[in-house]
């Protein structure tokens, strides 16, 4: 049995607006109450008549019409196009920084004797923390701070580590990187300020404990378990930030 | 001109045209209107969202405009010099069928504004429930509610029962579904 009709569906019948399963319905309603049939096609012949009496050509709009129309249609469009360019700006702006940035690491390591060269992985985490700091200047990139570990492991296979009591998550975004996905979480980690850990995965498997690169403006602490790199970036001091990696690298075991 | 994305104000302009007439009842107060809705869209463009739904937009604007009040006490007083004008061009020799037409316009004209609105934007303009409750900022519940007395006064006018204004006494029993009729 179905729903009871209403004047709702009615109402709706004649502006043409329900599915067909319900006018089906309505229809079997119809069929058996001609007053409620008759009233119908009354508001329909009356919804016709208005129709061909407003299809009626209108005389052609003054200039002034026309031209406050064109004046409006092209605001609107520049306001479209600058959405747009602005939008082409922001990509240009990092794409530049990345060149930037990427210039600077081979000369920013200042650890030269005691650290290796670090691995790729660490210049694209060190690019998503940067990028992390101007997404959190603009307003016009929403910050997520839902962070879930279980479904960033489950949609992209990246474990992360939990994190330290106090530590709050400002930001969480996965990126594509040249071997799958990355995950980039943005944190406000107490005394430590803003850090940033990334996570991804790596074409070479190894095993590489914490160590410390430094760069100009930010130090990063990367190591690797497998397939999957890590790296905490921030600009706190040497010590408290190969704390905290120490910290997440044995969480994650 | 339902697609959202392109930005095409002239291609409205026949929406926007015959809102307005059915707003003011009169044609050069309906073209003002438009005017006045253009350039007040204009002044504000910035609050359109862009991949916004542009004829939403500006019927929405129209309307506030003409509830502004600017021209409603103009068109108040024209409102019965209108109404017979148009039974007056009647000249050419009357077939049923215009008799009916004028009949049924004459009807419409006389709606309260609200409901004139209303129906303008469902059965007129075709506009879907959602997008014509947008437009005049009430709820869906109220629109039908609205919609329901306007049907109610053509067929009432139709049948020829009354030629009054409608009256609390011939609303159609319509349960209202969300919100309050205003």
């Amino acid at each position: 049995m179905s729903d009871p009709i209403t004047e709702t569906d009615l109402l709706a019948y004649v502006d043409d607006q329900l599915d067909p399963a319900r006018r089906i319905e309505v229809e079997e309603h119809l069929a058996r109450n001609p007053d409620a049939a008759a009233r119908i096609m009354a508001d329909l012949k009356d919804r016709d008549t208005l129709r061909l009496i407003h299809a009626a050509p209108l005389p052609r709009p003054a200039e002034a019409m026309i031209g406050a129309a064109v004046r409006l249609e092209r605001a609107l469009g520049w306001q479209t196009l600058n959405l747009k360019l602005g939008r082409i700006a922001a990509v240009v702006a990092l794409i530049g920084f990345g060149w930037f940035a990427h210039g600077q690491v081979g000369l920013g390591i200042t650890d030269s004797e005691a650290s290796p060269k670090p691995p790729a992985f660490v210049e694209d985490a060190l690019h998503s923390h940067e990028t992390a700091l101007v997404r959190a200047r603009m307003v016009s990139q929403p910050e997520t701070a839902a962070y879930d570990a279980a479904e960033i492991l489950a949609a992209t296979g990246i474990r992360l580590p939990a994190l330290p009591e106090g530590w709050r998550v400002r930001d969480a975004q996965v990126f594509p990187s040249r071997d799958g996905h990355s995950v980039e979480i943005s944190v406000d980690a107490g005394d430590l300020g803003r850090v940033s850990l990334f996570a991804g995965h790596v074409p070479v498997f190894n095993v590489i404990d914490p160590t410390i690169a430094r760069f100009d403006d930010a130090k990063t602490v990367y190591w690797q378990t497998g397939q999957l790199a890590y790296a905490l970036t921030g600009t706190g001091s040497d010590k408290t930030i190969e704390r905290a990696a120490l910290r997440l690298s044995r969480n994650l075991q | 001109m339902n697609d959202p994305k392109r930005i095409d104000v002239i291609g409205l302009l026949g929406p926007l045209r015959r809102y307005a007439r059915s707003l003011t009842r009169d044609e050069t107060q309906a073209e003002d209107l438009v005017q006045d809705t253009l350039v007040r869209a204009y002044e504000r463009h910035g609050s359109f969202r862009s991949g916004g739904n542009l004829r939403g937009w500006l019927l929405s604007i129209l309307h506030n405009t003409f509830i502004d009040g600017r021209r409603r006490h103009i068109a108040e007083a024209r409102r019965l010099e209108q109404a017979a004008a148009i039974s007056e061009t009647a000249a050419p020799p009357p077939q049923e069928s215009q008799v009916r037409f004028q009949q049924v316009q004459a009807a419409f004209l006389r709606l309260p504004d609200e409901q004139r609105a209303a129906l303008h934007l469902v059965a007129i303009e075709g506009l879907p429930y959602q997008e014509a409750a947008e437009a005049l900022k009430i709820p869906v519940g109220t629109l039908m509610s609205r919609l329901g007395r306007a049907r109610a006064t053509l067929r009432g006018f139709e049948a020829g029962m009354h030629l009054a204004p409608p009256s609390e006494g011939n609303r159609p029993l319509l349960r209202i579904v969300g919100g309050s009729d205003v």
